[in-house]
């Protein structure tokens, strides 16, 4: 029986709550427990040290490296590599400090890998990498889960009766085929109705004739957002499991329907099949559900804001239909375009509306009195489906954004090459641009121009860096947290503008200067390092720290939409665990670095 | 079947062996001292009609509590814990688990051997193991305690003005030293955060205090 007070400290501190029980208790076992009065010096010695409780500051040659406090962890450094830091540590207000012998904390990381991997981070500042147990192995659906392990299948030389026999008395929609089981096809109600019936082909015609070849298929021990993902790309209904190689049964989109009534699949199908705006009037609270249904469910962020996105991108999409059987055909070819957040799939239920027209024509007399019309009805639209119109009216329905090829061309080089740092902030939004309905070969040559324009644009560059490392993340000198005031007079973090932009403000400096057409920051940043513009290394900090951003701003957006508050991004650290307050401070500070590397290759001076 | 006749020879040897191996230099300093910190959960506050039903105890070395010293022991009890069930939580049927309190005395004498005995009120403790020592061995040693509680008090004469009623209590205590709480009425919980005051209380004190003054100030 260990002191419970203890163990249970031990419980909330990461990486002491990922051990088990029995754990734990052992670890308690080896622990001895000192208090230190204020004034006192810590002195170095070869054990962990983990602060219960007080204030300790940690100082090197007379400078003030940071503060400790409860949960954060001391003497790791020399327990690691043997060297002893020439810090010192000054209680500054009561406290008790843990401390953990070397033997034990070595058998801890030998037998167990993440909490190694833990220290390993802590040590290197590069703790946004790390992810608890926890967090790895919570509720996220697996496709095993939902399968149902039922293999109904049928040899490729079996005619197509003998195949809609087996179907009938299975009771299925879909068949797998294998050959020397291996799945080699599969073949469905539809495929017999529209490529045997309807093809008048006889009943004797074989299977192999008719299956779709090399299908599309899920290992099952991946997850069920996946499925989903690869379902709604390639448009099918049947999805084949396998597990070691082998086909264990088919996933189906009714599977997934069933697990969840709100599922994306359901609501982007439910968006494109309304024709009327009525039906997409009363779609806000299901997209509001369904954001706070993914975020319960720990999906990675990223993976959130891209179904949020692939729906605002289906919302824009039926509008715009329904803009084309109210006003007729349109008079032009012409692109739908998406600035910002939803270009790079990165959207919030926070998110409002940034959308433009490019214009195959000129927007002179009908062909600018339709394409108004156009903009009036699919940004009200998306206003009343419950995207806020943009308060900066970066929208469709300014008539400065309904331009032809031309026009945005010389807007854009207006931008490059007169480079006033004022105008560039507000246009930085343009940089990141997406085609979201119309013509793709419209927007392609648009791009085409702009990413020539912007690579080896050194003073556009340089004015672009300068103004991503305008502003920093709010860590200050002794690594705390900078607190500041929102509108409404809260205090917190910022996550947005000290964090997430400042590091999508980064990327999009890089990708334009590579000339890169991604506009996703996880995408721009891959390709960056497959490029060589960024190391591996870089590259790991900028998503690990992007990724601690963005799941924790979804966490808070989350909570609100819950409690029916004003979507927020001002996080309160006080909220915040352990870890989270070690990832979200080496977060910032892998963002302050980076701007500094930044500056370095772009701002010398000229 | 005949043990009881071996009984009193065996465990009088405990007392013996407790009385010889014992010894504390008074003159040592207390932060140099070993401590054995210790709380009893009974049925009651009178040694002579109730029983111990739990005990837990840790070590201090070194100005150091040692976890691994850390013992928690239920303790069969003779008759039923009655309405004291409330305030430690302990039932008749777990207590049936525990061990024989003659069993507990004499693991208690082993480890006490050269620490000084601590507790929060020590005159709850010190009564309940004199009599029970005298009931299982036929004769106690002399226990002498440094008390917690009584140092507290102790400063807080020095310093003058009423003490509040409630003010002693171990939480009241803790609090003000702004140390963890400790789950109330369990026996080795309670002996921790009672651990802890006393590393607090040792601060408070200067370097060159030494037991001596630790026991004058526990009278």
């Amino acid at each position: 029986m260990q002191v419970q007070e203890v163990v249970s400290f031990l419980k909330q501190t990461p990486p002491f709550d990922d051990l088990a029980p029995h754990v734990l208790e052992s670890v308690c076992r080896d622990l001895s427990v000192v208090y230190l009065a204020s004034g006192e010096h810590l002195l170095p010695e070869p054990q962990l040290l983990l602060i219960r409780s007080g204030l300790f500051a940690l100082n090197t040659e007379q400078q003030r490296l940071t503060h400790l406090q409860s949960g954060d962890f001391y003497g790791y450094q020399l327990l690691l590599t043997g060297l002893a830091d020439p810090d010192t540590i000054l209680c500054e207000e009561d406290g008790l400090v843990y401390f953990l012998p070397q033997e034990s904390f070595d058998k801890l990381r030998h037998q167990y890998k993440n909490f190694d991997l833990f220290f390993q981070r802590l040590f290197s500042r590069r703790l946004h990498l790390y992810q608890s147990n926890k967090q790895q192995s919570t509720s996220t659906l697996k496709v095993a889960d939902l399968v149902t392990r039922r293999k109904v299948s049928i040899a490729c030389s079996n005619t197509v009766q003998q195949a809609a026999l087996l179907m009938t008395e299975q009771r299925v929609s879909c068949l797998l085929i294998e050959q020397d089981e291996q799945l080699v096809g599969i073949l469905t109600d539809r495929d017999l109705r529209s490529r045997v019936v309807a093809k008048s082909l006889p009943a004797s015609t074989t299977v192999s004739e008719v299956m779709t070849k090399t299908p599309q298929r899920i290992e099952s021990d991946r997850f069920a957002f996946e499925a989903i993902q690869q379902m709604s790309q390639y448009n099918i209904h049947h999805l084949p499991v396998e597990q070691d190689g082998k086909a264990i049964g088919v996933l189906t989109t009714t599977d997934l329907i069933r697990s969840q009534q709100e599922h994306p699949v359901y609501l982007i199908s439910h968006i494109h099949r309304q024709h009327h705006s009525e039906g997409l009037n009363a779609i806000t609270p299901q997209v509001q559900q369904l954001a706070m249904q993914l975020a319960e469910q720990q999906i990675p962020s990223y993976e959130v804001s891209s179904v949020l996105t692939s729906i605002m991108d289906a919302l824009a999409q039926s509008w715009l239909q329904i803009a084309e059987q109210q006003l007729g055909p349109a008079p032009c070819v012409y692109s739908w375009l998406g600035f910002g957040s939803q270009a790079r799939r990165d959207m919030l239920p926070s998110a409002d509306q940034d959308n433009a027209l490019l214009l195959e024509k000129e927007p002179l007399g009908a062909v600018a009195d339709y394409f108004s019309a156009v903009a009036d009805i699919v940004c009200n639209g998306l206003a009343s489906s419950g995207q806020a119109l943009c308060e900066g009216h970066i929208m469709a329905s300014n008539p400065e954004l309904r331009l032809s090829l031309k026009g945005w061309s010389n807007r854009f080089a207006k931008w490059l090459h007169t480079p006033d740092p004022q105008a560039l902030l507000s246009s930085s939004i343009f940089f990141d641009m997406r085609l979201i309905y119309g013509s793709k070969a419209l927007f392609n040559v648009l791009q085409q121009d702009v990413l020539a324009r912007c690579k080896n644009n050194e003073l556009f560059l340089y004015q672009l860096a300068k103004n991503a490392t305008e502003r920093q993340p709010p860590l200050g000198f002794f690594k705390h947290f900078l607190l500041e005031q929102d509108g409404r007079q809260r205090k917190g973090l910022d996550l947005k503008k000290r964090g997430i932009s400042l590091i999508t403000d980064l990327v999009r400096v890089y990708a334009l200067s590579a000339g890169i057409h991604a506009v996703n920051t996880r995408e721009r940043l891959a390709l960056l390092q497959q490029q060589a513009v960024l190391t591996q290394r870089q590259q790991q900090n900028l998503q690990g720290a992007f990724d601690v951003l963005a799941h924790l701003r979804w966490q808070l957006q989350a909570e609100d939409l819950k409690r029916g508050r004003h979507l927020s991004n001002l996080l309160d650290p006080s909220q915040l665990n352990l870890l989270q307050r070690h990832q979200l401070k080496d977060a910032f500070a892998v963002i302050i670095d980076e701007q500094q590397v930044l500056r370095q290759r772009f701002c010398r001076e000229i | 079947m005949l043990n009881w006749l071996r009984k009193p020879v065996a465990v009088h040897q405990r007392v013996l062996d407790y009385e010889d191996g014992h010894s504390v230099d008074k003159q040592c300093l207390a932060s140099k001292a070993s401590y054995l910190v210790l709380d009893f959960e009974t049925t009651g506050l009178d040694a002579k009609k109730h029983h111990i039903v739990s005990a837990g105890w840790v070590k201090i070395s070194g100005s150091r509590i040692q976890l691994h010293s850390a013992v928690y022991q239920l303790v069969k009890s003779p008759a039923s814990v009655g309405q004291s069930a409330v305030i430690h939580g302990l039932h008749n049927s777990q207590l049936q688990q525990g061990i024989e309190l003659e069993e507990l005395l004499s693991l208690l004498l082993q480890e006490l051997k050269g620490s000084v005995l601590v507790s929060h009120h020590s005159a709850l403790e010190l009564n309940f193991l004199k009599h029970s020592c005298q009931n299982s061995f036929g004769r106690s040693p002399a226990f002498k305690a440094v008390d917690t509680l009584k140092l507290e008090l102790y400063k807080m004469q020095l310093k003058g003005g009423p003490v509040a009623q409630n003010a002693l209590s171990l939480p009241a205590c803790l609090a003000r030293y702004h140390l963890p709480e400790v789950t109330e009425h369990h026996a080795l919980s309670d002996a921790f955060g009672c651990a802890q005051l006393l590393l607090a209380q040792l601060k408070t004190r200067g370097a060159s205090c030494t037991l001596a003054e630790l026991f004058q100030q526990s009278r």
